[in-house]
């Protein structure tokens, strides 16, 4: 006598043995695929239906049998972990969504329309809100200089010389940095200058070699802004001796000599 | 029977997943703007910044003022305060402020200028291993009343003294170190090194406290 419904009989015999059961379902859309397949070939070879269906399902063999090795297959344990994988993902991912909007929403704006392309030299005026003049020299960008984390260069220099002869370096710093945790290295504080001629500017006023008024002889600069990877600085020396025709920037914190970078005053272009 | 296709499901769905996971954490690490895991790193990115280190630390600090946590450390011939943020779940580098070692003093108060009404403590280090005692006292002039003698008194081990100072007048804003009267005493309660009293207390307070 014929099972009136020999698959869902044998699904049923099958998916009993597997423990996971939120990978019932899935098992069981499987094997009625399957049988289906095999009930389709074998109408084709013109077997009645019901013989059709009886031998797809004998030759499945044993359902316990077959139900204890897809146990093997979809074992608890790692189909929760599946689970909780792809809760996890989910969540992950609707967090990254939420946090990519505010990210694009706050930072985006700025990226389309800075208020001064920081790669222009213009900053460096933009900054002091002075003119480019006849009396402006813009200098060749010098080599890198490196520290443990750091590497610094000058993308931008500019020389200025003032109707009262006195002359100030202005140039923009790039630190590059493999670390976003270092962005924004208080570098500023730390880089003193020396000319040619032995004068050294520091930041906080201190005195040039030649007598020159302290408080007009400085090396100093503030953060203009960084990034993940890249900060920048807006420094200066002021007060340099008209005869200096070069300086040497050193990056000196706590007394430890960490780099040099060297910025030759003359065979700069007019700007 | 070859393996049915469900397992092969599982193990895609499992790369699926996975490499879901860690693009979302990725641009979540992103978009947070880098943000580190643990105070240790955050402390040491801080140091990084500075020049700074790396660092022993004597003592920490719990929510100080405009920062979740300070370390004092010492470095070379440096004592410094390396103050880190919390930033959410996260922690932020902060900022380091310290001061030069001074061998022939036994007590290194941590700032020139204090603001005393953030109610910071104050930090003061000690080169002299036997003292385990700290006494800081300063004059402060209430409005309209005479001056008088604020003291506070913090116990350590480890040559990390953090005093808090009490009961201030309330238009005491700020003091110098250099009007500090500073003490240390050792385990017996022993005074065994003091500063004299400040010129300023006779020139600023008129007052000459004992």
């Amino acid at each position: 006598m014929h099972d009136s419904n020999p698959f869902e009989t044998f699904c049923a015999a099958v998916c009993a043995q597997v423990r996971f059961r939120p990978d019932r379902a899935a098992i069981q859309a499987e094997l009625l695929d399957h049988l289906q397949d095999h009930v389709g070939a074998l109408k084709e070879r013109g077997l009645p239906v019901l013989d059709a269906r009886a031998e797809a399902v004998a030759a499945m063999g044993d359902p316990v049998e077959l139900g204890k090795s897809l146990d093997q297959l979809h074992s608890p344990l790692a189909g929760w972990l599946l689970a909780v994988l792809k809760w996890t993902s989910q969540l992950a991912a609707a967090a990254a969504i939420y946090f990519l909007i505010l990210f694009l929403g706050r930072d985006l704006p700025d990226l389309l329309d800075p208020a001064y392309p920081i790669t222009s030299r213009g900053v460096l005026y933009y900054q002091r809100g002075m003119e480019e003049t006849e009396n402006t020299v813009l200098l060749q960008p010098t080599a890198t200089a490196r520290t443990e984390d750091y590497t610094l260069s000058i993308p931008y220099a500019v020389l200025n010389t003032w109707e009262d002869g006195q002359r100030t370096l202005s140039y923009l710093l790039k630190v590059t940095h493999w670390n976003p945790w270092y962005r924004d290295p208080e570098i500023d504080a730390w880089i003193s200058a020396q000319d040619d001629l032995g004068n050294v500017y520091v930041d906080g006023g201190s005195s040039a070699e030649s007598g020159r008024l302290a408080d007009t002889c400085r090396s100093w600069g503030n953060p203009l802004t960084d990034y993940p990877f890249i900060s920048y600085y807006d420094m200066q020396v002021t007060g340099l001796d008209p005869g200096a025709a070069q300086v040497i920037l050193t990056l000196q914190p706590f007394g430890v000599r960490e780099c040099t970078l060297t910025l030759s005053l003359e065979g700069g272009e007019p700007s | 029977m070859s393996r049915p296709n469900i397992y092969f499901n599982r193990r895609r769905r499992f790369l699926r997943d996975s490499l879901i996971l860690l693009f979302s954490l990725l641009l979540l690490y992103i978009c947070l703007d880098f943000p580190i895991p643990t105070a240790g790193l955050a402390r040491r990115a801080t140091e990084r910044r500075a020049f700074f280190g790396p660092s022993q630390v004597l003592c920490t600090l719990e929510e100080p003022i405009a920062y979740e946590r300070s370390y004092a450390v010492r470095w070379r011939d440096w004592y410094g305060v390396v103050s880190i943020r919390r930033s959410g779940l996260f922690w932020d580098a902060g900022g380091v402020e310290v001061v030069e070692n001074d061998p022939a003093q036994a007590l290194i108060p941590m700032t020139d200028q204090v603001i005393l009404r953030y109610e910071e403590p104050i930090l003061v280090f000690s080169n002299d291993p036997n003292i385990v005692r700290v006494a800081l006292e300063f004059p402060a002039a209430p409005e309209g009343e005479p001056p008088r003698l604020i003291s506070a008194v913090a116990w350590s081990d480890n040559g990390c003294f953090v005093l808090d100072i009490p009961e201030l007048p309330t238009d005491t804003a700020w003091t110098y170190s250099r009007d500090f009267r500073l003490s240390g005493y050792d385990a017996s309660v022993n005074r065994i090194w003091f500063t004299e009293n400040p010129d300023s207390w006779v020139e600023q307070f008129g007052v000459e406290f004992a």
